[in-house]
């Protein structure tokens, strides 16, 4: 049954992409979408049917057996695994189905269905595999899908720069990741997950030595493994792809830039969280790195003016959250944000793609507006995906994310307070783009062309659905699935597969944060709502501009993304050109090819011409090389051997 | 008499001699298939007697496996160049009925090479050979391009006989005796090898190097290659080489065999040289059939590296390599041969350009050989070079395995250039039809061969090991 759940969605590529030219692209969308239904309810009973602590592992196949390392095709079924398989299934039925609608007018639109099986599989083999590198392959998989799906229009000039720079950037991430496996296999001696998480007690205190310089042995792979996870995850430093990566298809950054691949990191921290506990100094990192994602993505986001850029920014920094609940130690939470962020998150996604879709591909902000009697249920639809990003009470963010903000507080890092305030600015910076962006799309007077005016409309019943069905999940997610995650039986559920941080239980954070701090969070979304609401609607015509021509270069940096792309530009990518380019014409081509592949191709023609003048077809010259060749051979033999 | 074979193909030879005058229309056709069907009553006789051993005639000749195999090797190709010869369409001065009698004398001569065992039985069946293959090549005598080949092949070879005697001479003034026997007997007894008796054998090995065409000695070979017309081009590069691999091996691993130290290093040097020459000088040939020559003394350096250990594997992987030199040999030819322009037959390798529009089978077939000649795997040519490379490499000659390799890498790029220019570039004239059908037919089974032989190589590595046991069995 898990078997089928994982392995549907491959074979729904293969069908998408083997017969693509024999039958409609309807029927074959049909059958995609169909069996990634049916995969999405194997998995539902597959979880139905697994008692809690109960773990399956469906051996494959042996893979590789090479001395001390042993790996198999393994699929790996647990309430961690099988839940996340649930997740991507579920999302990715619904995106399938809209994509079905949305993709209607492209020629490719089969192709497209087949890459997103194959996402779905790859993504599928990832959470499920029970060893590290069945998961690299996973990670590899979802990355050369992503790169496919981004660059899907590949007549754009910028899709293909973003495929490309998303690749490399993951490259990066890849690398580190790789490294991680490498230090893995050399401390533990085993990739498989469950045989680490075991045997790391007996390695706490085992150090590498490098280069005379003695390194904990464990931090070094946590912050690798973290490295891994900044790449795909896209956290501060490695996000730089995730907002070109819009260049792609919708549904394409529906599915896998908001709910599913870029939380691949955060899954894989949460897999190796007994490794994490194990080092505190990677755990600050982790901090570290996800505030400042979180502030400088969110920060970034309220100067954005492209619909899909705000939302992926908005992705990025609700990462940062999770990061930062993994810093935290509290895993379960960041689990429970990652559920329902996938949820709220394609929805909003999916929504800005029926915005678009209705604006006849329009995707600046400032040239909507008004929209919200025209499309009601897409408007409906991105407000509740909206109140659920911001944590609003009862929505679903509401329950994840105020409990990191929580758990932040009564980590046992140093500064803890400070990483709170930093999550709890997030919100106030969360509070103003999605508001902001509300505002623009919806509110106020429309600032299209007629034509675009004329040709609005509501979008086909076939991706509306979709939206209905995850604005309910965005709705009452956290509610009913809230105390699977956090209260007092959480230990029993959660023990086997994760480190379980105490503190995460509703009776201790009320008796230990003070009613202020709880309060923040809202209080900061009624401040940067309220800030929105006035700057937009009242004083739109008079502190705007003034700010705008005072404060301008707050404007460009802010604008230009912290100026984190020319810096990487300027520092990284303008030497490695020219570094290439020397190497390329001054080694390669004038050095190593001249001596090496056409040297000797041009000595082998000049001696080729010397045989070849050689025979000149006059008898006594052969007759005279047969004597020379006997005397010799004799005189060879006599005076020489 | 177990000397069956070779009595019964001249007895063939005269009757069929004695009725061709009175054979008014179609002479040559009719001739060709007797001819065909001497060759073919001849191989039973042969086959009846492969595990019979004897000496015959007072040691002039040997029966035995090895030479039996052998010889059915040469009837086999043979056959199969007068069957080309029969199903193709020919020049005018080729129809006539001598021909296939004249191959059919100089396979008599080839047949009793194989069975040599005395020097002046070799010496006169080298002779009759070389004699029929003299008439061969001038056989069209109005070409001009004939005639001259035919000057160069009588005068070189009979360089080469001079050579030849030369050489047994100072070896029988040293051991008294021309009997392979005698001189195997005489190098055990000695306790120092007389330098004489080397010398002897360097002129012997050069004179069969003239035959093979292993360079330094191969200047004739792209001349009367090229002049010759193709099909008894054809025969020059198969059954000849065989014979004189026959005598090669027999001479030196049996009463040559105690001073392998002394003739192997000269075979080295013939074999590298061989391989570097053959491998060069085709680059920049634009006739196909001078490539062929080059080609040829490239795979004889090959051949000739398997010689250097004088073992029972090096000479068993030697029998194979010229089992699928042969087919691959025959195979490229039968293109050739079919290569025709207004009825005539053209040679450039422009001419093969954009072949595949065409003739996609037939091209696809030829590419076949083309990779084998060049050694790709899994096609035969690569069974062999591995086979010969292999033994190399046990003997610890590892200078001459990279030589090996790496002329075959030069080889391997004109080869694999006529693949490009027959699939890849733009037909410039239109060739006849390849209409024969017999022709593509056989095509077909040599490429399909090269193909799957992959899948059977034991058949030929026990066929050949069993083979060679025999060739030990006399010492």
């Amino acid at each position: 049954m898990f078997f089928l759940s994982i392995f549907l969605p491959l074979l729904s590529f293969f069908i998408c992409v083997s017969l693509k030219d024999f039958f409609k692209s309807q029927q074959l969308s049909f059958i995609s979408c169909s069996l990634l239904f049916m995969a999405s309810v194997c998995s539902l009973l597959s979880l139905i049917g697994l008692k809690i602590e109960e773990e399956k592992v469906i051996i494959l196949g042996n893979w590789i057996s090479s001395g001390s390392l042993d790996l198999n095709w393994a699929i790996q079924l647990n309430l961690l695994t099988g839940s996340m398989v649930l997740m991507v299934n579920f999302v990715s039925t619904l995106i399938h189905i809209y994509s079905v609608g949305y993709m209607n007018k492209d020629p490719k639109n089969i192709l497209f269905m087949g890459y997103i099986g194959l996402f779905t599989f790859f993504m599928l083999f990832l959470v499920s595999s029970s060893n590290l590198v069945q998961l690299f392959l996973g990670w590899e998989g979802v990355g050369l899908t992503s790169y496919l799906l981004i660059g899907f229009w590949n007549y754009k000039d910028s899709a293909n720069k973003a495929a490309l720079k998303a690749f490399i950037a993951n490259r990066v991430g890849d690398f580190g990741l790789l490294l991680a496996l490498f230090s893995i296999f050399i401390i533990f001696g085993t990739l498989n997950i469950n045989e680490i998480m075991v045997l790391v007690n007996s390695h706490v205190d085992t150090y590498f030595e490098f280069l005379g310089a003695r390194i904990h042995a464990i931090t070094l792979i946590c912050i690798l493994l973290f490295v891994g996870c900044m790449g795909k995850s896209a956290q501060f430093g490695l996000h730089v792809w995730l907002p070109d990566a819009m260049e792609g298809p919708t549904p394409v950054s529906a599915l896998i830039h908001a709910a599913t691949m870029v939380t691949a990191g955060v899954f894989l921290l949460i897999i190796m969280s007994p490794l994490l506990e194990a080092s505190s100094f990677s755990r600050d990192f982790i901090l570290i790195i996800g505030s400042i994602t979180c502030l400088f993505a969110s920060s970034v986001a309220i100067f954005q003016n492209d619909i899909k850029r705000i939302i992926a920014y908005s992705t990025c920094s609700q990462l940062g959250y999770m990061f930062m609940a993994i810093g935290a130690s509290a895993y379960s939470a960041a689990y429970f944000h990652l559920l329902s962020h996938a949820f709220f998150k394609a929805l909003l996604f999916l929504g800005a793609g029926c915005v678009i879709h209705s604006m006849s591909d329009e995707q600046n902000i400032k040239k909507m507006g008004g929209l919200f009697n025209k499309i009601p249920l897409t408007y409906f639809t991105m407000l509740i995906g909206s109140f659920s990003l911001l944590g609003l009470p009862f929505f679903s963010g509401y329950y994840s994310k105020d409990i990191i903000i929580e758990l932040l507080y009564l980590s046992e890092s140093k500064f803890s307070f400070y990483f709170f305030l930093a999550s709890v600015l997030g919100v106030l910076f969360t509070s103003i783009y999605s508001v902001r962006l509300l505002i623009y799309v919806f509110h106020g007077k429309s600032n299209s062309d007629e034509k675009v005016i004329a040709h609005i409309h509501e979008s086909p019943m076939i991706m509306i659905i979709p939206l209905v069905i995850l604005s309910s999940f965005a709705v009452f997610f956290g509610m009913f699935s809230q105390s699977f995650f956090f209260g007092s039986d959480h230990l029993d559920n959660w023990s086997q597969l994760m480190h379980i941080n105490k503190k995460v239980d509703e009776f201790y954070i009320y008796e230990n944060v003070p009613t202020l701090f709880r309060k923040l969070p809202l209080i900061m979304i009624v401040i940067g709502s309220s800030m929105c609401f006035l700057l937009y609607f009242s004083f739109r015509k008079s502190v705007l501009p003034f700010f705008k021509v005072n404060f301008s270069w707050i404007f460009s940096f802010f604008k230009n993304k912290w100026y984190i792309d020319e810096l990487y530009e300027k520092l990284i990518l303008r030497p490695t050109i020219y570094l290439g380019k020397g190497f390329w014409k001054s080694i390669d081509k004038d050095l190593i090819d001249n001596l090496g592949p056409d040297g000797i191709s041009r000595v082998i023609q000049s001696f080729s011409l010397v045989v070849s003048r050689l025979q000149s077809g006059y008898l006594y010259h052969y007759v005279l090389s047969v004597v020379i060749g006997l005397t010799l051979l004799i005189s060879l033999y006599n005076y020489i051997f | 008499m177990i000397i069956i074979p070779e009595i019964f193909l001249s007895i063939g030879f005269l009757l069929i001699l004695f009725i061709t005058p009175f054979i008014k229309i179609n002479a040559h056709v009719k001739v060709g298939y007797f001819t065909l069907l001497i060759i073919f009553l001849t191989q039973f006789f042969v086959l009846k007697d492969i595990f019979l051993f004897e000496e015959i005639f007072n040691g002039f000749f040997v029966i035995d496996s090895f030479g039996s195999f052998l010889k059915s090797i040469i009837l086999i190709s043979a056959g199969l160049v007068i069957y080309f010869y029969l199903i193709i369409k020919n020049e005018k001065s080729l129809l006539r009925p001598e021909f296939s009698l004249v191959i059919l004398i100089s396979i008599i001569g080839m047949m009793l090479m194989v069975s040599a065992n005395n020097l002046l039985s070799l010496f006169l069946s080298m002779e009759l050979q070389s004699l029929a293959l003299y008439i061969l090549v001038s056989f069209s005598r109005e070409d001009i391009n004939s005639s001259e080949a035919g000057v160069k092949y009588f005068v070189i070879g009979s360089l080469s006989t001079c050579i030849f005697l030369f050489g047994s001479s100072l070896i029988y003034g040293l051991v008294g005796s021309t009997d392979f026997s005698n001189i195997s007997q005489f190098m055990s007894d000695q306790y120092s090898i007389p330098i004489m008796l080397i010398v002897g054998l360097i002129f012997i090995l050069v004179s069969l190097s003239l035959k093979i065409s292993a360079a330094p000695f191969h200047m004739w070979t792209p001349d009367v290659y090229q002049g010759a017309p193709t099909i008894v081009t054809t025969f020059l590069s198969t059954a000849p080489k065989v014979a004189v691999f026959a005598v090669l091996i027999r001479l030196l691993v049996f009463p040559f065999g105690e001073i392998i130290v002394d003739w192997g290093k000269i075979v080295i040097i013939l074999s590298i040289s061989s391989m570097i020459i053959g491998s060069l000088g085709a680059l920049k040939q634009t006739d196909l059939k001078r490539l062929m020559a080059y080609s040829t003394i490239n795979h004889i350096g090959f051949i000739m590296m398997g010689l250097v250990p004088g073992s029972e594997d090096g000479i068993t992987a030697i029998s194979i390599y010229l089992i699928f030199y042969l087919t691959m040999n025959l195979g490229a030819f039968l293109v050739i041969l079919n290569m025709q322009r207004d009825q005539i037959n053209v040679t450039s390798i422009k001419d093969l350009s954009g072949l595949y529009k065409n003739e996609p089978i037939l091209a696809a077939c030829f590419a076949v050989i083309l990779f084998s000649m060049a050694g790709i795997p899994p096609l035969a040519g690569f069974i062999g070079k591995l086979l010969i490379l292999n033994i190399v490499i046990d003997n610890n000659l590892f200078f001459l395995a990279i030589i090996a390799v790496l002329t075959s890498v030069i080889a391997a790029f004109y080869y694999i250039r006529l693949v490009k220019s027959i699939f890849f570039d733009p037909p410039v004239h239109d060739l006849d039809n390849f209409s024969n059908s017999q022709s593509k037919f056989l095509l077909s089974i040599l490429s399909l061969f090269n193909l799957t032989v992959i899948l059977y190589p034991q058949f030929f590595l026990n066929l050949c090991a069993s083979i060679t046991l025999s060739l030990f069995a006399l010492k």
